[in-house]
């Protein structure tokens, strides 16, 4: 089925009425400006011409219908709404400035030169806004920009690209360990309006570099938010990278990342995606192991309730032989929250010796709430390791009986027990002010009043 | 201190204890033998306050309150404890953190303070000494990885920390080579006294070597048939228990 742009005879289908604001909008920016980077836009923008927003019955957002959340809210027929910022002071009182980080920045994704703490420049690290990035290091954006992501499979990939106005460039050279991670501080203000947010990054890290990224986000005002990101990450040879995020939004906000990272020959990967909160939270994860003896870590945890939906889809693409791939994903669902995790992975012909390995783990709190887990392994080479382990089940009624038969009341031992099979996961973070911010949010979240 | 009066139990509708009576004052070791399927670990589950149960007839007491009507938490505070015959190994939860909890718990339970982290590890270095625990037990995850007799030792030491009036130690010699056994016998031996009673569920009179009981019971059939002193324990260990079956079945015959 595919979707025509002028067929008005589907108007009952929520998608095409966004589909074209948002091409009217594109049109508009496409104008803008003429260069490399503007050929990949263009490629998006025909994509998404044809493939338009996400369909309900498409295999990927089965269930996860954010279009029709999206109509609901939001407006694209005009240009994205940038709210106001007059006082920057008061996000600067943020707790995050007295870590010991390097901070990016930025309001409605947009970088903020006030509330940056950046790395001087001859570390080796360059960060700046992708406009600037496109023009002072065309080739080193256009080498990453649109390259790694999906910008003509992935629907809301294709939309950001296409939309791109913001977002961050960062590069790290060869041989550089910056002495501090580095902070994507998202201030989101949807004070005086709704806040359409498209940011796009781009990270090239050099060979025999090491980065820590956190992705954090600070929401202020009450109309809804919503945020389609794109992260195109370039690992070079034997690099080393760990990606951190921390999704804790207000309960009626939308949230899609799209993440992409690509590993050359020795690179490592780790990936850490911490989600709590929102009405939508879908995370598209795609390691591509292009190279020898590259290696990637997919650690997830998510804690929902109330309505929220969290639908993690990974893929790990072994594209090269020798390569490893360990996947964990773990989640707890209470109220009528909704769970989705989706976790491809593909072993191509030539990628003989693989070794991967996924399991993904869920305990449901209530009768309401639900979980689609969904293992996908796609094996074409014969020389390969492979196995996934999925379960879904409740509290280990042995275990509660045991802590409870100590004297620790009902409640006090299942959160106990929540926090125990959180646990794993927790302690693959290393860094300490972030491991704590984690651990308070898992606290007030892990207390089950159901059964 | 303990007083069970016809206590009847049925788990979905098959009935596993019929009519058990036992009182045990403070200051006892009452030892309960009986072959495999008698009952015994469903008389110590019970007493706990295992939920899988449904109890059809009969009372339990402890110090006059109404046991049976106590969640698992409060009869902990109250004084109970099951040492498991099958510990649980629960990854995640650390033995201090557990331990701290629970201790805590049960001492606000009582009105009594709570313990701060120095007071609590003091106590914790003393109870290790008494129980012969090794240190490196307690830093790990609660039971993870233990062998059989590292899960049972453990199991006396929580008991060590909780002082309870009344312990149940449920087979807790099964699977424990001598030396361990003997570790074991002296941690619950240090903590008798005449103020708490221990009820020693066991399978083999090897154990009464080293826990010397003031009465020996034998259940069968979900009911207690016998009962004298220790040396009923070492007729058991000569002549087995088919000699009790056949009893109770020529009993039933006549009856």
């Amino acid at each position: 089925m595919t979707y025509q742009k002028k067929n008005t005879t589907t108007l009952d289908n929520p998608s095409n009425a966004i589909n074209n604001q948002i091409a009217v909008l594109t049109q508009k920016m496409l104008g803008e400006s003429a260069n490399n980077i503007n050929q990949i836009k263009v490629l998006a923008r025909k994509a998404f011409d044809k493939n338009g927003l996400p369909k309900p019955k498409d295999e990927e957002y089965r269930y996860t219908d954010i279009v029709s959340s999206l109509k609901q809210v939001f407006d694209f027929s005009s240009d994205i709404p940038t709210t106001e910022v007059s006082d920057v002071d008061r996000f600067q009182t943020h707790p995050i400035y007295k870590e010991n980080v390097y901070i990016i920045g930025l309001i409605n994704g947009q970088m903020t030169p006030e509330l940056c703490v950046l790395p001087d420049k001859k570390t080796g690290i360059i960060i700046t806004t992708i406009e600037e990035g496109i023009n002072t290091f065309p080739k080193e954006v256009e080498s990453v920009f649109g390259q790694i992501a999906n910008i003509e499979t992935d629907n809301f990939v294709s939309m950001n690209t296409m939309l791109t106005k913001t977002g961050v460039f960062i590069q790290v050279k060869e041989n550089v360990v910056p002495d501090k991670p580095i902070v994507f501080m998202n201030f989101i203000d949807s004070s005086k309006g709704n806040a359409i947010i498209h940011p796009h990054n781009i990270c090239k890290i050099g060979e025999n570099s090491e980065i820590s990224i956190i992705e954090l986000y600070e929401e202020s005002g009450t109309f809804p938010v919503f945020t389609n990101s794109v992260t195109e990450i370039l690992a070079d040879n034997n690099s080393k990278i760990h990606h951190f995020k921390l999704q804790n939004f207000h309960d009626q906000n939308i949230h899609i990342d799209n993440t992409a990272i690509s590993a050359q020959r020795d690179a490592i990967i780790n990936t850490y995606t911490f989600s709590f909160k929102g009405k939508i939270i879908r995370n598209n994860l795609n390691i591509l192991l292009e190279q020898e003896n590259s290696e990637a870590h997919l650690y997830g945890l998510y804690i929902a309730n109330n309505k929220s939906l969290i639908d993690n889809h990974t893929i790990v693409d072994h594209k090269a032989p020798k390569c490893f791939s360990n996947e964990k994903y773990k989640g707890i669902m209470d109220d009528y929250s909704k769970g989705v995790f989706n976790g491809k992975i593909y072993v191509r012909p030539n990628a003989q010796t693989t070794n991967a390995f996924q399991s993904n783990h869920n305990i449901l709190l209530s009768t309401t709430a639900k979980i689609y887990a969904k293992p996908q392994l796609e094996i074409w080479a014969d020389d390969v390791k492979c196995t996934h382990g999925c379960t879904t089940g409740q509290i280990n009624k042995d275990h509660l009986f045991y802590l409870r038969s100590r004297g620790i009341s009902e409640h006090d031992a299942r959160t106990l027990l929540l926090q125990a099979f959180a646990s794993d996961i927790m302690d693959k973070v290393k860094i300490p002010f972030l491991k704590a911010k984690i651990s308070r949010i898992i606290k007030t979240r892990l207390h089950p009043q159901n059964n | 201190m303990l007083k069970i009066n016809n206590l009847h139990v049925s788990i979905d509708d098959k009935p596993i204890l019929n009519g058990i009576n036992l009182t045990v004052n403070k200051g006892e070791v009452h030892a309960i033998m009986g072959p495999n399927g008698s009952g015994k670990s469903t008389l110590a589950s019970i007493l706990a306050g295992k939920e899988e149960y449904t109890i059809t007839k009969g009372t339990v007491t402890f110090e006059d309150k109404d046991l049976l009507a106590l969640n698992p938490e409060d009869r902990a505070r109250e004084g109970i404890f099951l040492a498991f015959q099958y510990p649980v190994e629960i990854p995640g939860v650390t033995s201090t953190n557990f331990l701290r909890t629970a201790l805590n718990q049960i001492r606000q339970y009582k009105g009594v303070g709570q313990l701060d982290a120095v007071q609590f590890l003091k106590l914790m270095k003393e109870k290790m000494r008494l129980v012969e625990i090794d240190q490196s037990l307690i830093s790990r995850p609660l039971n993870e990885g233990f062998s059989g007799g590292e899960k049972k030792k453990n199991e006396i030491f929580q008991m060590a920390m909780l002082e309870p009036k009344l312990a149940i130690l449920d087979e807790t010699d099964s699977g424990l080579d001598i030396d361990a056994l003997k570790v074991v016998a002296n941690g619950v031996n240090k903590l008798k006294s005449k103020e708490n009673a221990t009820i020693v569920i066991t399978h083999y009179q090897r154990l009464l070597d080293y826990i010397i009981p003031d009465f020996v019971h034998v259940l069968y059939n979900g009911q207690i048939v016998m009962s004298g002193d220790k040396n009923l324990a070492y007729e058991l260990e000569q002549k087995g228990y088919d000699w009790i079956k056949e009893d109770v079945a020529a009993q039933e015959k006549t009856s």
